[in-house]
């Protein structure tokens, strides 16, 4: 039906006698207009299938009709185009006979409202394309099945122009990451068709779209750097107001901005910058940006801020181990019962747990040797509501990642780099006492940069602040200094 | 002797790549080209055709074709932006840009980037690799002809010291290497969708080696090697064909080579020269030289005769293709990652300060220009449309004479 729509477009145009656009909201709709309240309730559950993601269902929606009366041969065609909170949803067709209007008034405007109608209808079927085409992308799965179909319904988003970057931005809200890289090139060609041919995206639209905190966290990051690109004192303009973004590049674009304005401003006193800086410091949740702007503070005259606090670090902990590693054969293993847990509190300033501390064995190679052993570690965290949580770790070394008895992540990698939040388990924390098992492994491998044996782990929101929470584990455990580790040489 | 050696080896003549196109990593994997008539010194002010500035960091080489040069870059926090950037050869114009977001891990050893695998052009379509497992495929004008999130594919893919292995083009398939600790393989994917063809299982090793092409006997191999040994896999369907293990395991970064011979040429503890035999037999070892076994990144190089293996450090030394005899060696200011190329009877080797040496292939090697453009530059260059590539963590340099 919608494509029968489209392709008699053009040849409507010359015999067409009516055309109006029809607003009202969708409550009302069905009462108060009788020409469409047919129609309406024949197609109203067709209508709430297909709109779920678009209507609100607590607040106001906006339904939107543009009709088109055609007289062929004696009979009148209505051409319908339902569109709900700006999102193309139905394009009906149905043979009729109107009474409920006064053609000979209306035809008086027919020229003019034949023209916006027809360019809006054109727009609107553009839009059903568009919106054809983001479902067809999303719908492309793994190892690239529906790739061929994707890259044919990816240059119709790109030759739909700017006009349908609102929609391929809004697109990105439930999209996987395969398909928010197909709209990211897809908005990536056209923003480069626009500047070739001297044009400017809409800004306005941009920074809207910025500005919603309810869109994709993604798209509104990609969308700040097109209005940056678009206008570069777009910048100036919105990010100071937005240093508690929820999301966390925005909020990351935004501390980074107030950074550089508070390091720069003529009335830069201590005291204000004190306070200036401390302000950025609860915002902030980038870890790099939290290291920076707890060294500046620190540097004028503010104390040490608590960075284990602020990011979420646990260190308290019991301990297990070590167990039997060799051969690689731990990672694999199933969880040894535990008789006895070590208590260990870690002294260090970024929580960083050195396992041959804890567990008590000696570090190093020996006779040319190093033992593959594994540790356990535990922790119990009591949060005062049920909510989603990320466990952050990072170890140099292989790792698994248990939450209430689930293995919830796992990656079994040794000596190949280590930093805060390198591998993150998604888990929702249930109201009162929950249970963090790590099983940290060592290898047998003796080179000197495979020595180390140690982690951090923190539990925070998805943007990587600290929650409510309390460490109930190991409470009257004093906290062990462990000797100069990598971090420290980073910072 | 050596002089006679030498001179011997000069004139034979190896197989080259193609006049005016720089495919892939080492241009058509012999890291040869047939141009003559190119610059011999440069500087920032000198015999720089154009430059143009990069999005971001890579290590991953420029490759050229259909007068078009191609680059990855990457930058963002975390290195998340991963971009694929498409210029006129002539003039430096960027003709697009695109970018997507990683979607695998972009943990790395602060050498290396995101954009380290250098990306392959058919001349139709650039196909382009990152070290997060991001795959995609643009035709020449920019357009999207299919992307795979290997991560999202794989998820227990990971490197965190950073991968760096490149594709390759066979016949009909672009030959993907993911050897890394979680699950590996080489993967034969089809050019047009961006689906597997076939997918041979690999070792879980951390690998940044790049599979060669050989040719013979009508069939096409990918000679790959890790840690432990190099392999041949039918490029038709991935099946395995043969293997060489030898002594003191394989190099897995230096990557093997194929002489004009079809030999096969295998850093490792040694450098060994291999006559592969028919399917599923053991490979007749030619010679092994340890003077060639080069260290640390460069690739060794087969030209006019003669093995190159250069080391890191900046020593490189010549060896007679036939017997691996060592027949000279020198200098030049290191430190190296990029991988030696040749053309017109000069070695080019750029080092990561950006001075690239230019020796002069002869009795003796003469260094014949250091040419230092002051810039960070650790990827391979290439040589095309009677220019030299280079490209630094900040711009594209296209040397030639304007």
């Amino acid at each position: 039906m919608e494509l029968g729509f489209r392709l008699r477009i053009p040849a409507i145009q010359a015999s067409c006698q009516l055309n109006f656009a029809w607003r009202n909201s969708f409550q009302e709709s069905n009462k108060n207009n009788n020409l469409f309240a047919g129609m309406l309730c024949a197609k109203q559950h067709v209508v709430r299938q297909r709109v779920t993601s678009w209507f609100d269902a607590s607040g106001r929606n906006e339904l939107l009709f543009f009709v088109a009366l055609v007289d062929w041969s004696g009979r009148s065609i209505q051409f319908v185009l339902a569109v709900l909170n700006r999102h193309l949803f139905r394009i009906f067709s149905l043979f009729a006979t109107v009474h409920a209007f006064d053609f000979r008034e209306v035809r008086m405007r027919s020229a003019i409202l034949l023209s916006v109608a027809i360019l809006l209808s054109n727009a609107l079927v553009q839009a059903a394309e568009v919106d054809d085409a983001l479902a067809a992308i999303k719908a492309v799965k793994r190892e690239g099945a529906g790739n061929e179909t994707a890259a044919a319904r990816w240059k119709e988003l790109v030759k739909a122009g700017p006009a349908a970057i609102p929609s391929i931005l809004a697109a990105f809200d439930g999209a996987d990451a395969t398909a928010a890289n197909w709209f990211r090139s897809a908005v990536d060609a056209i923003a480069e068709n626009e500047g070739k041919a001297g044009r400017k995206l809409s800004a306005d639209t941009l920074e809207s779209f910025v500005k919603e905190a309810k869109n994709d966290p993604r798209a509104r990051v990609f969308a700040f750097e097109l209005l940056d690109r678009t206008d570069p004192d777009a910048r100036k303009r919105i990010l100071p107001v937005m240093i508690n973004d929820p999301g966390a590049g925005i909020r990351r674009e935004a501390i980074e901005h107030a950074i550089k304005a508070a390091d720069v401003s003529s009335d830069n006193s201590n005291e204000k910058l004190r306070a200036a800086f401390g302000k950025l410091f609860v915002a902030a949740r980038d870890v790099e940006q939290v290291e920076a702007i707890a060294k500046k503070l620190k540097a004028i005259g503010a104390g040490e801020p608590d960075v284990i606090k602020h990011l979420g670090l646990i260190t308290r902990w019991e301990v297990a181990g070590p167990f039997d590693n060799s051969g690689l054969k731990g990672f694999a293993a199933p969880l040894p019962k535990i008789e006895a847990w070590k208590e260990h509190a870690t002294g260090h300033d970024r929580g960083l747990v050195d396992l041959y501390t804890a567990t008590g064995k000696t570090k190093g190679v020996k006779d040319k040797k190093k033992d593959g052993v594994y540790a356990l570690c535990r922790t119990v965290i009591e949060s005062p509501t049920e909510r989603p949580a990320h466990i952050r770790a990072g170890t140099e070394n292989a790792i698994k990642i248990y939450f209430n008895g689930q293995e919830m992540f796992g990656r079994e990698e040794y000596h190949h780099g280590q930093k805060l939040d390198q591998h993150v388990a998604n888990v929702t924390l249930k109201k009162g006492k929950n249970e963090i098992l790590l099983k940290v492994l060592q290898d047998e491998a003796t080179q000197e940069w495979t020595v180390d044996w140690h982690f951090h782990c923190r539990v925070c929101d998805e943007i990587g602040g600290a929650i409510p929470m309390t460490v109930v584990t190991a409470p009257k455990a004093i906290p062990v200094a462990p000797k100069p580790m990598p971090m420290e040489d980073k910072k | 002797m050596n002089s006679l050696r030498t001179i011997a080896c000069m004139l034979i003549v190896g197989t080259v790549a193609s006049a005016a196109e720089w495919t892939q990593f080492r241009g058509n994997g012999t890291a040869v080209s047939n141009e003559t008539g190119l610059p011999v010194k440069w500087g920032k002010d000198q015999n720089i055709r154009w430059k143009a500035e990069l999005p971001g960091r890579g290590l991953s080489g420029v490759v050229v074709a259909g007068g078009r040069a191609y680059v990855t870059a990457c930058d963002g926090p975390d290195q998340t932006r991963l971009y694929v950037l498409c210029f006129d050869a002539k003039t430096g114009t960027k003709l697009w840009q695109r970018s997507i977001w990683a979607t695998g891990g972009t943990n790395c050893h602060p050498k290396t980037s995101m954009a380290a695998p250098t990306p392959v052009a058919d001349g139709k379509a650039i196909y382009a690799l990152f070290a997060t497992a991001d795959l995609v495929a643009y035709d020449t004008d920019g357009n999207l002809l299919w992307y795979r999130s290997l991560t999202g594919d794989y998820p227990t893919i990971t490197n965190q010291v950073g991968m760096a292995s490149s594709p390759v083009l066979a016949p009909g398939a672009l030959i993907v290497p993911m050897d890394n600790s979680g699950e590996s393989f080489l993967a034969g994917i089809d050019l047009k969708t961006g689906k597997n063809l076939w997918k041979a299982e690999r070792p879980r090793e951390i690998n940044w080696a790049t599979p060669a092409i050989r040719t013979a006997g009508g069939k096409t191999e990918i000679i790959f090697q890790g840690q432990e040994e190099l392999v041949a896999y039918d490029a038709t369907n991935g099946q395995r064909r043969w293997s060489y293990t030898g002594e003191g395991g394989r190099s897995s970064i230096p990557s093997p080579i194929v002489g004009p011979d079809g030999e096969v040429l295998t850093p490792g503890g040694d450098l060994v020269a291999l006559k592969p035999a028919e399917e599923g037999q053991t490979p007749t070892v030619l010679w092994k030289a340890s003077k060639l076994k080069g260290g640390g990144y460069p690739t060794p190089l087969y030209y006019q005769g003669c093995v190159y293996a250069l080391n890191s450090t900046g020593i490189l030394v010549c060896g007679d293709g036939k017997d691996g005899k060592e027949l000279w060696r020198e200098r030049v200011k290191g430190p190296i990652a990029a991988s030696p190329v040749a053309a017109d009877g000069r070695i080019y080797i750029v080092n990561e300060k950006g001075l690239t040496s230019v020796v002069k292939l002869g009795d003796k090697p003469m260094i014949e220009a250091e040419n230092d453009l002051g810039d960070d530059i650790l990827a391979t260059p290439a040589i095309a449309n009677g220019c030299i590539f280079l490209r630094s963590d900040k711009f594209l340099y296209c040397i030639g004479s304007k």
